[in-house]
């Protein structure tokens, strides 16, 4: 066989140099995705983020101070598959205790307090059970005390089934968190990224003085499956997305990922005086 | 008998009720003693087998019952308990939900808010109430008539009974989860005395959406869950028929719920379930409900909303340690 006709070694490929878009399957440089914090340069795709990765784009270098990462789960109705679930949780790289990361931070040199959500923890889909409702409250108690804005990421299957009522119940718990800081005129930003669902749109993500929301994400109460099943009728392109809430006036704005920073900032300078 | 749902040992009943009666029948007509004594006899076992089978109802059969088709609903109790009800209706933004009533009620000599959901009994009612589903509407109507309580100085008292909140289309797009979670928000804050008592269902977010108070009350038979049974079930074992199994590992008892330490006190039911005594079931309900308000309306309004804030805060099972999980791993 000639040597012309052998197939040439294919060029070294490094490990992880490229990524597909999940929106459009587009082959995207690794580097440069992460650069745009994973969003699709040509469709706009928002890919998913870790808590870490939220808190890195959007708090100040080095601004950024954790608390209540020290409570833990106590799987209250020994729920079949649930203490493995927290075991792997507890586990992961990032030493996080459940799949909301709070803690204070800056943003635009303002003293902000961050709730964020991790929809990958322990595989729990960002779920609120007892650990989410009481750093939530934490963050909204240390928002009152200091007089900081509290700033949340949502991203959340809703209740936590595995916790049974009581995780119910941290739908109240965190609604009245909220009512708190309404009292008190304490500045309440949400921003709905994919996906946000059940109980948490049904309490504290759909209470924001100002909703945002990501381009493309699920917002809707009822899950995908249940959605389903419910239909009578015929279903809206956009149904249960970000655009959809946004046409029946349920959020104020759908932001691109990269902007996102400054319009928190600008909702702040509106709501803050000069001297804070 | 071991393996009967609440519903199949009804049926059991129904048929045992027939052969006591034709035997008595019997008795009577040709004087036959031994079916006279043998019609007695039966009763004795009846009663008997009621109470031993209500002695171990599951949290399956709980489900079954306060589904029951005669399970006593909201008006049942207003028709019981009330001397006069004068019912409100809509949210004055877009529509009046049949999935729940409301109103001004005199009960027990006092006057309050009453609010509750409620099902239909035939299949027209069923429709025109949507099973109980309340839409956004609903919770708006509701919460107008909370706020109207507060500025008169008047308790609320709520009543639960729904499978969950109306997860169609229309709902969502009139802001299905908007309205839930500003009714968590403003019942938090609401400044008068608020009762709730799951007479029925307490169907999750839906049920909740009515529920923040500041005692929280559940018939014996009644049941709360996160999500309904055979949801769990779908998720858990990928299999709806499973409900029995996912209300066990969820514990959505009165009884379950007041061990979890979730809500004050279970309002007893008579033996054989409320539907068989609504008159019964219903004074219960109001010696309970009444117990409630006398102590909740003795506060003032600063120390009930402090209790209901403590309250509030302190939901939730957790430790301040995360040795648990990390050496388990």
């Amino acid at each position: 066989m000639p040597d012309w006709f052998k197939r040439s070694k294919s060029p070294e490929v490094p490990e992880g140099a490229f990524v597909k878009c999940t929106g459009c399957n587009a082959i995207l440089v690794t580097k440069d995705f992460e650069r745009d914090n994973k969003v699709c340069p040509r469709c706009a795709y928002h890919h998913p983020l870790s808590a870490n990765e939220r808190i890195a784009m959007l708090a100040d270098e080095d601004s950024f101070v954790e608390f209540g990462n020290d409570i833990a789960a106590i799987d209250p109705l020994t729920f079949p598959g649930y203490a493995q679930k927290l075991i792997a949780g507890h586990g992961e790289e990032t030493g996080r205790n459940d799949g909301l990361v709070t803690g204070r931070a800056s943003i635009s040199a303002r003293p902000v307090v961050l709730a964020i959500s991790d929809f990958q923890w322990g595989r729990l889909a960002g779920t609120m059970g007892s650990v989410f409702g009481e750093k939530f409250a934490l963050a909204a108690d240390v928002a009152l005390a200091e007089n900081r804005p509290l700033i949340t990421f949502c991203a959340s299957g809703g209740a936590r089934m595995q916790e049974g009522l009581v995780s119910l119940m941290q739908m109240a718990k965190t609604s009245h968190a909220v009512a708190k800081l309404r009292d008190a005129n304490i500045p309440y930003i949400v921003v709905l990224t994919h996906p946000s669902t059940g109980g948490a749109v049904a309490s504290y993500a759909s209470l924001g003085d100002v909703i945002f929301a990501e381009p493309g994400a699920t917002v809707a109460l009822s899950g995908e499956r249940v959605a389903a099943q419910a239909q009578t009728q015929k279903v809206p392109a956009n149904y249960r997305t970000a655009e959809f809430a946004l046409e029946h006036g349920m959020i104020d704005r759908v932001v691109h990922r990269r902007d996102i920073q400054s319009y928190i900032t600008r909702t702040l300078l509106f709501m803050q005086s000069p001297s804070k | 008998m071991e393996d009967m749902t609440i519903i199949e040992f009804e049926t059991f009943l129904v048929e045992l009720d027939k052969n006591i009666a034709k035997l008595k029948s019997l008795a009577a007509r040709e004087g036959d003693t031994a079916a006279s004594n043998e019609a007695k006899q039966l009763t004795k076992e009846r009663a008997q087998l009621v109470e031993k089978f209500f002695r171990k109802l599951t949290a399956w059969d709980k489900v079954l019952l306060a589904r029951h088709k005669d399970r006593p609903y909201t008006l049942d109790y207003v028709a019981a308990l009330c001397d006069d009800f004068l019912e409100l209706h809509g949210d004055r933004a877009f529509g009046d939900d049949g999935a729940v009533v409301g109103g001004f009620a005199r009960m027990a000599g006092r006057s309050l808010m009453l609010i509750g959901q409620q099902k239909g009994r035939d299949l027209k009612e069923r429709q025109r109430r949507n099973f109980g589903y309340m839409k956004p509407e609903g919770y708006r109507k509701a919460l107008r008539l909370m706020e109207m309580a507060e500025r008169f100085s008047r308790p609320v008292l709520t009543f639960i009974d729904t499978p969950g909140a109306d997860p169609n289309v229309p709902s969502e797009q009139r802001g299905i989860s908007e309205a839930i979670a500003r009714n968590l928000r403003e019942m938090s804050v609401l400044k008068t005395p608020t009762v709730a008592v799951v007479v029925g269902e307490g169907g999750s977010g839906g049920a909740l959406g009515l529920a923040v108070a500041d005692r929280v009350l559940m018939l014996e038979h009644s049941f709360y869950s996160v999500i309904a049974p055979e949801g769990c079930a779908s998720i858990l074992y990928r299999d709806a028929t499973r409900g029995a199994d996912a209300a066990k590992a969820m514990r959505v008892t009165a009884q379950d719920a007041l061990e979890l330490g979730l809500i004050d006190e279970i309002i007893p039911e008579p033996l054989g379930g409320a539907h068989l005594d609504i008159a019964t079931t219903a004074e219960n309900l109001e010696q309970v409900v009444s117990k409630h308000l006398d102590a909740l309306t003795a506060l003032s309004i600063d120390d009930l909303l402090e209790q209901r804030g403590k309250r509030l805060r302190a939901l939730g099972k957790f430790e301040i340690s995360v040795e648990r999980w990390r050496t388990a791993g």
